[in-house]
């Protein structure tokens, strides 16, 4: 019976796509990815400042982040670091107009999952959004076996 | 310039010429007054002894007291060349007989000419050395004369004759004194004079002509050429070369010169280069970061879009060349990006044969499929050099991936090869290798070659003539990464047979 209900919880996650928060501080950046990802049926919120993005975060924690590397306050990286301490579970993608080796290896140590290098077309960004999808699911598995 | 000549010429000429003329002028007075003085000598000697025949040759008529053939005598020899007068004194300085017979009874003053050598003192001289008894004075405007007088003095048989004119105990009786005209000898030597002026006069001429011409031929010509070339690397052209070929002191000055203005040209291309790069660099990197983000937005729409138009063709195509291009300049800010971004090299101890083996299997397959075959005249035991060996595999690569473009449809050939250059003493001592061995990396092809218009430029970012193929930042990067490791790369090259990059490094010392 419990192992029942547990299928079904996993079935009911795995159903519902996972929820995105897109931390960039180029509106235009915000505006595309929520227009296509959200047209993709993700449900997609945004935020222009490491701080704001915080705040949301607490107040309903996504699934995925993608966190641009430079912000205006707080940067990008202690951004990122700030939520895996306190939400390990996030899958985080770290895109960047300036991208050397030094920045993508920088990203990956501090938790992130995917380098996204801009600019980037929506293929890309959606097989980046699918790929992090899947570690979700499969954390949920681990979780839930 | 003109003021120059004058003034090296002018100086010389003058040193030399004021020289010229003391040497002349003293060698001059010394020969003339020699010359004189052999005349004179020679005259004294003629007139002593013409003195000596008169007197013998009347004193057996003075002894019989016949004076009128005395007088014959002396007259027939003062008739001769050169002689003015013949006279004798008595004791009192009366003129007893002479050949100019105006003067027969007159007195002669004491303290004239010809009576001065013996009676300067109050007690006259009875005896004078023969050098005493010639004297040369003004006797004209015209002409100095020579006098010489002869002493007659009282003898057995001049008292002990019939006549008994004189007493025994008179020492001098009276004196024979002949006067003989100089003219012709003052005229010889104003003319030795003469002839020794124009003589100086045309050697100091024929030495100045001859310093000009020579200052000018080995000095001035090849100054002036020198100047020109301040000139014209004052003006910025530094490519000038003065074309001389002298082996003296000036062709030395002038090899220098055009070492200095290569030397000088090579760091200014260098520098220049740096700089460009370097404020390129920065430029690409603000720039890149900046356009990234519209470009993700441009490029998001309109793929999603592309994506949402499967049904609708029209808006299809028009989209598919908005990705398209899109992405075109995504490769292009990522060329910038990494020409931007050339990082100090991370150097170690490389056998640079093995680097070049590693990057052409990089590119083999590319160029067998192209019909292109890759030589590699690789010199045996090349010395380790101290480099980074992923950045010089990148300019390989680089220079190989060049090398293909060049190369048309029908084929050809690659060259690469390395050779060891031993320091060469101070002959390269302006080169990079000041004193150090270096090693030489060369990779030719048979391609189309470069003009020598582009040839200038194929270093510089973004020249490019690839078209839309090329970024135009490839042989920057090169240029960069050589610099880097404080090496030199040039190029060589000719239109329809190929060109050829030469790659120094420095040979690390230390291994």
């Amino acid at each position: 019976m419990a192992q029942h209900l547990r299928e079904l919880v996993v079935w009911c996650v795995m159903a519902e796509n996972p929820k995105i928060l897109v931390v960039d501080d180029e509106p235009v950046i915000i505006a595309s990815a929520t227009k296509t990802l959200g047209a993709e049926g993700y449900a997609v919120r945004s935020a222009n400042t490491a701080e704001s993005a915080l705040e949301l975060v607490r107040a309903d924690t996504p699934d995925i982040v993608l966190i641009d590397l430079k912000l205006p306050m707080l940067s990008g990286l202690e951004l990122l670091e700030t939520i895996k301490k306190d939400f390990p579970q996030i899958k985080a993608i770290v895109m960047t107009g300036y991208t050397t080796e030094e920045n993508a290896r920088a990203a990956i140590e501090h938790g992130a999952v995917i380098f996204l290098p801009k600019p980037f077309s929506f293929e890309e960004l959606l097989s980046a959004v699918e790929r992090a999808g899947r570690f979700v699911k499969e954390d949920m598995k681990i979780r839930n076996p | 310039m003109k003021v120059m000549q004058n003034k090296i010429s002018y100086k010389l000429i003058a040193v030399v010429g004021s020289v010229a003329v003391v040497i002349i002028g003293v060698f001059a007075y010394l020969i003339l007054n020699s010359h004189q003085q052999q005349l004179i000598a020679e005259l004294e000697r003629s007139a002593h002894q013409l003195s000596e025949t008169v007197k013998s040759s009347t004193k057996h008529d003075m002894l019989l007291n016949q004076r009128e053939s005395v007088h014959r005598i002396i007259n027939t020899i003062g008739r001769q060349k050169g002689i003015e007068k013949v006279r004798i004194f008595n004791k009192d300085g009366e003129i007893i007989l002479s050949t100019d017979s105006l003067d027969i009874g007159e007195m002669v003053d004491k303290q004239t000419e010809a009576c001065y050598a013996c009676h300067a003192a109050d007690q006259p001289l009875e005896k004078v050395p023969i050098s005493e008894t010639t004297r040369i004075f003004q006797a004209s405007l015209s002409s100095r004369t020579l006098g010489i007088i002869n002493p007659i003095y009282n003898e057995p048989s001049c008292w002990q004759s019939d006549c008994h004119a004189h007493a025994p105990n008179q020492k001098v009786l009276g004196v024979l004194d002949i006067t003989m005209s100089l003219a012709d000898m003052d005229r010889g030597i104003r003319a030795s004079q003469m002839r020794l002026f124009a003589f100086a006069i045309i050697a100091i001429a024929a030495v100045s002509l001859m310093i000009y011409l020579l200052v000018n031929r080995i000095v001035l010509k090849p100054v002036s050429q020198i100047v020109a070339a301040t000139h014209h690397v004052a003006a910025g052209d530094l490519n000038y070369a003065i074309q001389l070929d002298k082996n003296d002191e000036i062709g030395e000055l002038a090899k220098s010169f055009n070492d200095m203005t290569r030397k000088l040209s090579e760091t200014q291309t260098q520098l220049y280069q740096s700089e460009k790069l370097a404020s390129i660099g920065r430029l690409a990197a603000g720039v890149a970061h900046e356009i990234n983000n519209p470009l993700t937005g441009v490029l998001t729409y309109s793929s999603f879009l592309l994506k949402r138009a499967n049904d609708r063709t029209e808006f299809k195509e028009d989209l598919e060349v908005i990705v398209r291009e899109t992405k075109r300049c995504r490769e292009i800010v990522k060329g910038l990006l990494d020409f931007a971004r050339q990082s100090q090299p991370e150097k170690r101890p490389a056998t640079i044969n093995d680097i070049i083996e590693q990057a052409v299997r990089i590119v083999q397959n590319q160029l067998m499929i192209h019909h292109i075959q890759v030589k590699q005249c690789l010199q045996e035991k090349v010395p380790p050099v101290n480099v980074d060996v992923n950045q010089i595999q990148q300019v390989l690569v680089n220079l190989l991936l060049n090398a293909y473009d060049a190369i048309d449809e029908k084929g050809g050939v690659i060259t690469i090869s390395t050779e060891v250059k031993k320091r060469n003493g101070a002959q390269r001592a302006a080169d990079l290798a000041a004193a150090k061995d270096c090693l030489e990396i060369k990779v030719s092809d048979t391609g189309a070659g470069i003009s020598g218009e582009n040839l200038q430029k194929i270093f510089e970012p973004f020249f490019t003539t690839k078209g839309q193929k090329g970024t135009g930042l490839g042989l920057a990067v090169v240029w960069g990464i050589i610099e880097k490791h404080g090496g030199r790369i040039t190029v060589e090259s000719e239109v329809g047979q190929g060109t050829t990059f030469s790659i120094l490094l420095l040979v690390d010392e230390e291994k």
